[in-house]
């Protein structure tokens, strides 16, 4: 049997899918389950398994090609064991699969928001792959209507001024389907939301101790290595819980406190950035989380990050401290109502008790929406994840080490 | 290469067939001894005999049926509808038997139904008519209608050898008007495969038949004013080359579907439809329809003229479309 293979829907405002590379070429045998097809959307780069056993029989999209969701990328002849040919070339087995109706929505919406003015279905497609604005394209259409050749007149113009110099000095690197991504909602949330960043400065000396203490046991017994982040992200979780706003989303119809805590951990990769999500980071322990952050930190550099694992965070956090940055004032990952940013951890001069003491310190910035969150309310907000850092282990943080590893209730 | 006319490529196929195997035979009215009424067949009744080239009554349904009857133990016939319009009385024999063997109960069906159709020849509402819009809702059949010699006569040899039933329908316009070249060897046009026959890249006419030569005559005119024509010519209407189709359309982006039979309920509403289904994302402009008016074929010539679509129809419609 003949068998379709379709541009999965990778998230729910998912329109469209490139395909990065073919794992199995035409007339190979492919066994069910195995690695087809790699491919990026805008959401996630994965691959895509064989839904079947059998022959990969055509490929209709190559490698670099763009294609709509639910469009069919391949045919693979199913083996069954007792195909005859008759039935190879006359029977197609249907795809359930179809594309969402919320696109339908989308599409609408955006006709609506572009006023009187209409465009053809081609205009509308190059506009959406160049990034054109057609409020600015001249028309010379029937009626002032924008037609192909104005607008790949404009594209061919704007081009030209963009690179006056010519090839030999300058290189235009095409945007892959991340680049556009990121671009697009970091402008959008600069836009939409009044960004306001506030630092503190956090003595992680007493989590340096506790990590230096700690880290061999853990790695033995657990087999998780232990960084500063799992402490963050739990001290982050319970101000969070604390200070609910903070995890909320703008909506014209009122704020929208979310009652689940998902943190998105940013990940940066060679040609981009993506945010796993650990979800209901409220209810996990150290050691969960360290193995939480630590996994889904591999799946993103492996490029096998599922849908679910990129949606749904609530907050983020993002440790440019890594690579050195002391302070930044990050970006908010739209539609969150903040994120946080962690500084390099370096030993400081402070002064403790009018004496100059050496000190593991950090510093944390924060960077909030001030539509919706006020300084004082991220300040205490900040100042509770300062408080729980600092104190690690005078409360209930405190884990008890056993001989079988960690134990104790978080 | 010898150059003929479109009715000579038609004869000789059958001709060539004939020779070729001896379970090609014909049916038909007067196509025997009288060689038919456009002498598709003359000769071949002197050469082949009685037994291979039989008259019949004047009973379409009945040879018809003959002709499934005769497919089914092995043989190849090809019959002849005088004019196309009577196929009206082969209608059942057709769609219920001809076109449902095989679904039903595997038996195929080789039979060719040779259809003279269309107008512009002056011959009124019952001998000018191009039925093949009411087949196309037919599973279980192919359709065919060459525009010129070579493909009347690859054609007419591929739907000859093909095991499913073949409506070929050739037109009466173009039998003794359109010469062309056409090899000496055999060859045969596949069945299911459209051709661009001018290429162009502002809009693409989707044309079949007769109406391949009123594209060429508008394209030449467009030529003059600066707008590149390119005409895809269908040849083959069941199975549709949506590939061939779809190729040209995302190339120009824009389309006129032009055909003899009148506008409502053609082959160009389903092409459209196609069209606007599958890559509505390469239109740059709407789809345009050009058929005959939405009456019987008046006799009166003046008025048969009125009733066809012409070259100036596809000009200002062109015109239209390129500047929306």
């Amino acid at each position: 049997m003949s068998l379709k293979v379709i541009m999965p829907q990778m998230g729910e405002s998912v329109a469209e899918g490139t395909i990065l590379k073919w794992l199995v070429q035409e007339g190979e045998r492919v066994a069910k389950d195995q690695s087809l097809v790699e491919i990026s959307t805008d959401k996630i780069d994965t691959e895509v398994p064989s839904p079947v056993t059998g022959i990969l029989q055509k490929i209709l999209h190559s490698a670099d090609e763009t294609v709509p969701v639910g469009t069919v990328i391949a045919e693979i002849n199913e083996l069954t064991g007792e195909v005859t040919e008759e039935v190879a070339v006359e029977v197609k087995t249907p795809v359930t699969q179809s594309a969402r109706p919320a696109q339908v929505t989308a599409r609408i919406v955006e006709e609506e928001g572009e006023g009187e003015k209409r465009y053809s279905p081609l205009v509308r497609k190059l506009a959406r792959e160049y990034g054109v604005n057609l409020q600015v394209v001249k028309g010379t259409g029937a009626g002032g209507r924008i037609t192909k050749q104005d607008l790949s007149g404009y594209i061919e113009g704007v081009q030209k001024l963009k690179i006056p110099s010519g090839p030999e000095v300058e290189e235009v690197i095409p945007l892959t389907p991340i680049r556009r991504i990121i671009a697009e909602r970091m402008v959008q949330s600069i836009k939409a939301a009044p960004h306001v960043t506030t630092t503190f400065e956090v003595d992680m000396t007493v989590i340096a101790k506790y990590r230096e203490m700690n880290k061999d046991t853990m790695q033995k017994s657990q087999g998780v290595h232990l960084t500063y982040l799992p402490f963050i992200i739990m001290a982050t979780a319970s101000a969070l819980r604390e200070n609910p706003v903070l995890n909320s989303s703008w909506s014209d119809s009122g704020i929208i406190i979310k009652k689940y805590i998902n943190i998105g951990i940013a990940v940066s990769l060679e040609d981009g950035l993506i945010v796993p999500v650990i979800r209901k980071a409220d209810s996990m322990n150290l050691i969960e989380l360290a193995r939480e952050s630590q996994l889904l930190a591999q799946k993103a550099r492996d490029k096998r990050l599922k849908p679910e694992d990129v949606h749904d965070s609530t907050f983020t956090i993002t440790n440019y401290g890594i690579a050195g940055s002391l302070f930044g004032t990050p970006i908010i990952m739209p539609p969150h109502a903040a994120i946080l940013g962690i500084g390099a951890i370096n030993k400081r001069p402070v002064i403790i008790n009018d004496a100059i003491a050496i000190r593991q310190m950090a510093y944390l910035s924060l960077s909030f929406d001030h539509r919706i969150i006020d300084g004082a309310q991220a300040d205490r907000f900040l100042s509770k994840i300062k408080n729980t850092l600092e104190e690690w282990g005078s409360k209930s943080e405190k884990v008890p080490v056993t001989e079988s590893g960690f134990g104790g209730v978080w | 290469m010898k150059e003929i006319t479109y009715l000579d490529a038609i004869h000789d196929a059958l001709d060539e067939e004939m020779a070729h195997n001896k379970d090609v035979f014909l049916m038909g009215e007067d196509i025997g001894n009288y060689g038919g009424a456009f002498k598709a067949t003359e000769g071949l009744y002197e050469k082949y005999g009685r037994w291979r080239v039989i008259d019949t009554p004047l009973s379409e349904s009945g040879f018809t049926g003959a002709a499934i009857g005769a497919s089914l133990m092995g043989m190849r016939p090809v019959i002849e509808m005088q004019f196309a319009d009577f196929i009206s009385c082969a209608f059942d024999q057709i769609v219920t038997v001809a076109a449902k063997n095989h679904y039903r109960w595997g038996g195929r069906t080789p039979i060719v139904v040779r259809t003279p159709f269309g107008g512009n020849v002056h011959g009124g509402a019952f001998h000018s008519q191009c039925p093949e819009g009411w087949f196309l809702n037919v599973p279980g059949l192919k359709i065919v209608a060459p525009s010129n010699p070579y493909d009347a006569k690859g054609l007419l040899k591929a739907s000859i050898r093909d095991d499913d039933p073949v409506l070929y329908f050739e037109h009466k316009f173009l039998y003794r008007r359109i010469k062309g070249e056409v090899p000496d060897e055999d060859y045969t046009v596949p069945i299911g495969k459209s051709k661009v026959i001018r290429e162009g890249n502002d809009l693409t006419v989707i044309t079949y038949s007769a109406m391949v030569h009123i594209a060429l005559e508008a394209a030449e005119i467009l030529e003059g004013e600066g707008i590149s024509t390119e005409i895809l010519d269908l040849r083959t209407l069941m199975p549709l080359d949506k590939e061939g189709i779809y190729a040209s359309v995302k190339k120009t982006n824009k389309v006129i579907i032009l055909y003899e039979t009148p506008k409502t309920g053609g082959i160009g509403g389903e092409i459209a439809a196609l069209i606007s289904e599958d890559i509505f994302d390469y239109l740059d402009g709407p789809i345009i329809r050009i058929g005959s008016k939405d009456t019987p074929v008046p006799y009166s010539p003046h008025m048969e003229e009125f009733y066809l679509p012409k070259a100036d129809d596809v000009v200002t419609a062109a015109k239209k479309l390129v500047a929306y």
